[in-house]
C-alpha cells in the first residue's frame, strides 16, 4: 500500500504544524463550559452570603444570568435524581403517536419497565440531591430532599441531620429548615429538641415565602398541630388549644379534626385518642411527609401516574 | 472503488490525528473531570458511583460528538483552502473514494478515541469499586460507535459544499437536532394546539427526515447494569445506521462529484 502521495508530504506537514495553532483554542472551548457551571454556583454562593436580594431584579443582568443557570443546573439535577430512582427509566409523558418504527425499536432497545431503587441501592440517588445543594445552596428545598433521603436510605437521621445543619448555615431565616429539624428530632422521640425547633420555625414563618400560598399554610399547620401535641403531652391545655385556635385561622377549611379536639378539651374532657397516640402516630406520619416532593412522588406511582 | 486507495486515505487522516491535540485534550479534561467527580465526598457515603458513570458517558457521549463533526468538517475544505485536492485529485483516486476514505478515517479515529473514553471512565469506576455488566457496555460502546458513524457521515455531507466554519455549525446543528429536538417530537406535537396545523406537519416532516440518534443511546443500561438489550433490536439499529450512513454519504459524493473546485471560494 505504502504512500501513494509523497509529494504531498512536505505540504500538508506545514499544514499540520499550522493547524496545530488551533487546539489550544479548541481546549477553551471544552473548558469554558465547566467554567461556566463554576462560575453559576458561585454567583449563588455569592448572593446569599451578602443577602437574598443582593442580585435581585435590580442586580447586574450577568449575575441574575448566572444565578438563573445554577436553578436550572439545581432542577436539572433533581430532575436526575427522580431517573435514577427509577432505575434510569424515563418518565412516562403523553405523546401524540406512540406507533412509530423508531418508538417501536427505541422501545426494545430501552428499558421501559417501572421499578424503583430500594433499599442501600436507593442511596444512588444522593450524589443528585449533593449537586443540587451546591448549585443553588439558597434553595432550602434541595436540603429538606436531600435529609429526606439520607435517613431513609441509611436508616438513620445523624446525616440528614447534617445537612439540614448545612443548610440552616446558608439559610439561618428559612423556617423550612427548622421544620425540617423538628421533624427528625420527633422522628427520634427526642421532643425537647422537637419543640425547641417547630418553635423557631413558627417564630420565623413564612419568611420570604407568600404566607397566602397553600403549601406555606399547610407548613404552619403542621408546626402547630406538632406544637399542640407537644402542649398536650406536658399537660398543658390553654396553650394547645390556643395553637389549634392557630390552625383553624391559617386553614379554616382543613381544620374539623382540630376544632373537634379544642372543644373536647375546652369541655374539660379526654379525647378518645390521648395526646401519647396523637404523638406517635404524628411522628410516622412525619416520616412518610418528611419531604413533600418525596411523598407526592409516591402517590403519583401508586396512583399510576406513571405508566407501569 | 479501490479498497487500498480508501484505506490510504483515512491512513493520512490518523496520521493527522496523531499530530493534533485534539483527542489528548478531550481524554485528559475527561480524566480531570472524572477524578473531580469521584473523589466528591457524598454526605460521607461509599460506594456510590452511579453518578460518575452516568456523567462519565455523558461526557463521552458529548466529546465523542464534537471530535467527530469537527475532524470531519475540516477535512475536504482544509485540503481545498490549501490547494493538496489538486495534487490528491491529480492522482488515480475518485472523488467518491476521497469522500469514503476521509469518511472511513475520521469515523476509525473517533471511534478509538470513544474507546478510550470508555476505558478510562471504566478504570476510574472500577477503582472507585463500581462493576459494569460488560456486555451491556460492550452493546452500549457498539451502539454509540454506529452513532458516531452517522455523525461523520453529515460532517461530510456538509463539508463537500461549505467550508470547514460553516460545515462545523451545520453538522452542530443537524445532529443535535437529531439528538435533543427529534426525540421529543411526539410529546410536542400532543402539546401544541389542534389549530397549528402547517407546524404539525413540518414536525412531523422533520421526525422522519432527521436521523433518529437516540436509538444508540444505551446509558442508562450501562449505568444500572442491566441486562443487554435484545441482539435483534440491537442488530436494528446497526442496520438502520449503516443504511443512513450510506445515504448520507451517496449525497455527499452526489455534492462533491460536479463541483467546481476553487481555492478560497466556498460559502
Amino acid at each position: 500500500m505504502g504512500c501513494i502521495f509523497p509529494e504531498n508530504s512536505f505540504q500538508r506537514e506545514a499544514d499540520l504544524n499550522r493547524r496545530l495553532v488551533g487546539s489550544p483554542r479548541f481546549a477553551a472551548i471544552c473548558t469554558g463550559a465547566v467554567l461556566w457551571v463554576a462560575a453559576g454556583a458561585l454567583a449563588v454562593n455569592m448572593a446569599t452570603a451578602s443577602g437574598p436580594d443582593a442580585v435581585g431584579a435590580s442586580g447586574p443582568a450577568a449575575a441574575r444570568l448566572l444565578i438563573a443557570s445554577s436553578a436550572i443546573l439545581s432542577q436539572q439535577a433533581l430532575n436526575q435524581a427522580e431517573r435514577e430512582y427509577h432505575g434510569g427509566r424515563p418518565n412516562y409523558a403523553e405523546e401524540a403517536f406512540t406507533n412509530s418504527v423508531f418508538q417501536a425499536l427505541a422501545g426494545r432497545l430501552q428499558p421501559r419497565d417501572h421499578i424503583h431503587l430500594e433499599g442501600s441501592a436507593a442511596k444512588e440517588i444522593l450524589p443528585w440531591f449533593r449537586f443540587a445543594m451546591w448549585a443553588e445552596p439558597c434553595n432550602v428545598t434541595n436540603a429538606l430532599l436531600a435529609s429526606y433521603w439520607l435517613a431513609r436510605a441509611q436508616g438513620g437521621a445523624q446525616s440528614a441531620l447534617d445537612v439540614l445543619n448545612e443548610a440552616m448555615r446558608d439559610n439561618p431565616r428559612d423556617y423550612l429548615v427548622y421544620m425540617g429539624k423538628g421533624r427528625l428530632y420527633a422522628k427520634a422521640d427526642e421532643r425537647n429538641m422537637a419543640r425547641r425547633y417547630y418553635e423557631r420555625a413558627l417564630a420565623l414563618w413564612p419568611g420570604g415565602s407568600d404566607g397566602r400560598d397553600d403549601d406555606v399554610r399547610m407548613d404552619k399547620r403542621e408546626i402547630l398541630s406538632r406544637l399542640a401535641v407537644l402542649d398536650e403531652l406536658d399537660g398543658n391545655i390553654p396553650s394547645a388549644i390556643e395553637r389549634m385556635r392557630g390552625i383553624v385561622e391559617v386553614l379554616p377549611g382543613k381544620s374539623l379534626l382540630f376544632q373537634n379536639r379544642m372543644g373536647i378539651l375546652g369541655r374539660g374532657e379526654v379525647p378518645r385518642q390521648s395526646a401519647l397516640e396523637r404523638w406517635n402516630a404524628l411522628r410516622g406520619e412525619e416520616y412518610l411527609h418528611l419531604c413533600s416532593a418525596g411523598h407526592e412522588e409516591h402517590e403519583a406511582h401508586d396512583h399510576g401516574g406513571h405508566q407501569p | 472503488m479501490n479498497v487500498s486507495r480508501i484505506v490510504t486515505l483515512s491512513r493520512m487522516v490518523w496520521l493527522e490525528m496523531m499530530r493534533r491535540r485534539d483527542v489528548y485534550v478531550l481524554l485528559i479534561l475527561l480524566a480531570a473531570l472524572l477524578l473531580c467527580l469521584v473523589s466528591v465526598d457524598i454526605f460521607h457515603l461509599s460506594g456510590v458511583v452511579n453518578y460518575a458513570k452516568d456523567l462519565g458517558l455523558l461526557l463521552a457521549w458529548l466529546f465523542s460528538w464534537i471530535l467527530a463533526v469537527i475532524v470531519v468538517s475540516r477535512e475536504l475544505p482544509g485540503e481545498e483552502a490549501q490547494g493538496t485536492i489538486y495534487s490528491l485529485l491529480a492522482k488515480p483516486v475518485t472523488r467518491g473514494e476521497l469522500i469514503v476514505g476521509k469518511w472511513l478515517g475520521a469515523w476509525t479515529v473517533v471511534s478509538v478515541s470513544t474507546t478510550c473514553f470508555y476505558a478510562l471512565l471504566a478504570v476510574i469506576v472500577l477503582l472507585k469499586g463500581g462493576i459494569f455488566h460488560w456486555v451491556t457496555t460492550a452493546q452500549g460502546l457498539a451502539l454509540h460507535i454506529c452513532a458516531l458513524s452517522i455523525i461523520c457521515a453529515v460532517g461530510m455531507l456538509f463539508s463537500t459544499r461549505l467550508n470547514p466554519d460553516a460545515a462545523v455549525t451545520t453538522s452542530f446543528l443537524v445532529t443535535g437536532t437529531s439528538m435533543f429536538f427529534v426525540p421529543k417530537i411526539p410529546r410536542m406535537l400532543f402539546l401544541i394546539e389542534r389549530d397549528m396545523e402547517w407546524i404539525q406537519g413540518w414536525l412531523i416532516a422533520a421526525y422522519y427526515a432527521f436521523p433518529h440518534l437516540e436509538l444508540f443511546d444505551l446509558r442508562r443500561k450501562i449505568v444500572h447494569n442491566d441486562a443487554p438489550a435484545g441482539w435483534l433490536a440491537a442488530g436494528q439499529a446497526v442496520l438502520y445506521a449503516i443504511l443512513i450512513t450510506s445515504a448520507l454519504l451517496l449525497l455527499a459524493w452526489a455534492a462533491y462529484s460536479r463541483k467546481t473546485l476553487s481555492r478560497g471560494r466556498q460559502i
